[in-house]
């Protein structure tokens, strides 16, 4: 276990390197939470309600969703393909780790730096505007937007990892990396915009889909905008994919260490 | 003139070995415009929601909305589609190797932002721009003739900001090795774009003007269609180019003098 935890040690210090890299990554998560608040802001000037949102709840989605980013998909793991594709994994099947735990403590000193520092750019973000927000107190949807955060945060990890896979068959690991966790995730997931001001058919082919219950579904819990039959479903379906996506991973791996070759290494 | 013949001649070349890449991957490729495709529809229809209950967004009705979206996106992949080069740039002088295009008979800016061109972008934009023209014709955005001469010219130039705010990363790549996240700022800013920059509050649209000048590469070339466009916009859109243009080959020349070739 120490070993895991020096490794997430390890990663943490490496954001410090470059510095102004590090700042300007932190400037750059203040941009894209203040260009999404402007954006709302301007959007609902002059009304009070739309699209089936008052103006404090579509502000609350969109500061909630900056912070269930840095909890969710603050991640190492999107690495992984790449490091695949040179090889450069291989010099980690010959230590005494496991490659899954390995980067599983990576992606925690992740999540640790960027919620730390999210916290203080949302309560800048809140200073500045001095936006009204909504305030959840109910037990029940507090504790379930709590357990969907978790299932949320294995989710990533795991399609992570499984999308990471491609690494041992494609030489462009990018590609789909950019569609499925890039593209998906951050629009079918309800990264840019709740995904039920959309026709409902949207929102009923997206349910399908593991992306809506990394991002969309925790927030819409917090607000309290969905049923408690409805919480109950989803935190059924984000277990679902999470087991199912755990076992395709399992397969999927073990396939793919079968023919990888380690180029490059 | 035979210059730049010259320096289109090793474009192309160099475009037809990124091309060459780039289709060795189908499925790769596949993902690439597929994302792009959905990103694209799914901000379509978040369009057409919004409108369907406001009716029009800073007094543009749905139509003109839609061109709004439509230029934003075609201003967007032309950049991606030229100066692609910039996203790989931060390797080349991480390992020294930006040194070996310097002793190459062509402009010092020229690896970098034009070192790879991405046809993947040039697959995306031509139905794009085609649509483009397609919906301008049919639903009676263009004014005049005249008004088609000028958002080509106002196009051109916001394609000319977009190169010197990448020559202006670039410079920064040299001196401080950061990139990735100042091109990633600059697109959080552009993608403001999507929609009418009218909408939002003066501040805002002051660092949309003369900060990261979005406004001037989306909103003024779709506007002149539109008959829209005020002189005062047109003349400040040229002149901010001039300073952009001006400014970042002076940063450009100054940051090669502060390259230190640090891993060779």
């Amino acid at each position: 276990m120490h070993k895991y935890f020096l490794v997430g040690k390890i990663n943490l210090q490496r954001h410090f390197v470059y510095r102004l890299n590090f700042v300007l990554w932190r400037v750059r998560n203040l941009v894209l939470m203040v260009s999404l608040f402007v954006f709302w802001k301007a959007i609902f000037k002059g009304q009070d309600e739309l699209l089936g949102y008052r103006e404090a709840q579509i502000l609350t989605y969109t500061l909630g969703i900056a912070l269930i980013r840095s909890i969710v998909l603050a991640s190492k793991s999107a690495d992984l393909a790449g490091n695949i594709k040179s090889g450069a994994i291989a010099s980690w099947f010959l230590k005494p780790v496991g490659i899954f735990k390995l980067w599983f403590s990576m992606d925690m000193a992740d999540k640790i730096l960027n919620i730390f520092f999210t916290i203080f750019e949302l309560l800048l973000v809140v200073f500045i505007f001095k936006p009204e927000l909504v305030f959840q107190t109910n037990l029940f949807y507090l504790a379930s937007f709590g357990v969907l955060l978790c299932l949320a945060a294995a989710l990533f990890f795991l399609l992570s990892l499984f999308f990471s896979a491609s690494g041992f068959w494609l030489t462009d690991v990018w590609a789909p990396n950019f569609l499925f966790m890039v593209v998906l995730l951050q629009i079918a997931g309800g990264g840019f915009f709740p995904l039920d001001i959309l026709p409902p058919l949207f929102l009923k082919i997206i349910k399908f889909t593991p992306f809506p219950y990394m991002l969309y579904y925790p927030m819409k819990v917090y607000l309290g905008q969905i049923s408690k039959p409805e919480v109950i479903t989803s935190l059924l379906i984000s277990c679902f994919w999470v087991f199912g996506i755990y076992f395709l991973v399992k397969i999927i791996w073990k396939k793919g260490l079968e023919n990888y070759d380690a180029p490059g290494s | 003139m035979k210059e730049i013949k010259r320096l289109v001649k090793v474009w192309l070349l160099m475009s037809r070995m990124a091309m060459q890449t780039q289709i060795t991957s189908f499925l790769a490729a596949l993902f690439f415009i597929l994302g792009k495709v959905v990103r694209f529809v799914m901000f379509y229809f978040l369009i057409f929601t919004v409108l369907k209950q406001t009716n029009n967004l800073a007094g543009y009705n749905t139509t003109q909305v839609i061109f709004f979206f439509l230029i934003f996106n075609l201003s967007d992949i032309v950049a991606q589609f030229l100066f692609r080069g910039v996203y790989v740039f931060r390797p080349l002088v991480l390992k020294g190797d930006f040194d070996l295009h310097l002793l190459q008979p062509k402009p010092s800016f020229f690896q970098p932002i034009f070192g790879r061109t991405d046809i993947l972008d040039f697959v995306v934009l031509v139905p794009l721009a085609f649509y483009s023209v397609f919906y301008a014709a049919s639903n009676g955005i263009a004014g005049s003739f005249a008004s088609w001469i000028l958002f080509f010219a106002l196009f051109i130039n916001g394609i000319l900001i977009s190169f010197s705010f990448h020559l202006f990363v670039c410079s920064i790549g040299i001196l401080t090795l950061a990139v990735d996240f100042i091109m990633e700022i600059y697109r959080d800013f552009f993608n403001l774009a999507r929609f009418p920059t009218d909408i939002y509050s003066n501040f805002t649209r002051i660092i949309l003007t003369f900060v990261f000048p979005v406004v001037l590469m989306v909103t003024v070339p779709a506007k002149a269609l539109m008959g829209l466009l005020s002189w005062y916009w047109l003349a400040l859109s040229f002149l901010i180019t001039v300073i952009f243009v001006f400014g970042s080959f002076k940063f450009w020349k100054y940051s090669l003098t502060k390259y230190s070739s640090a891993s060779n």
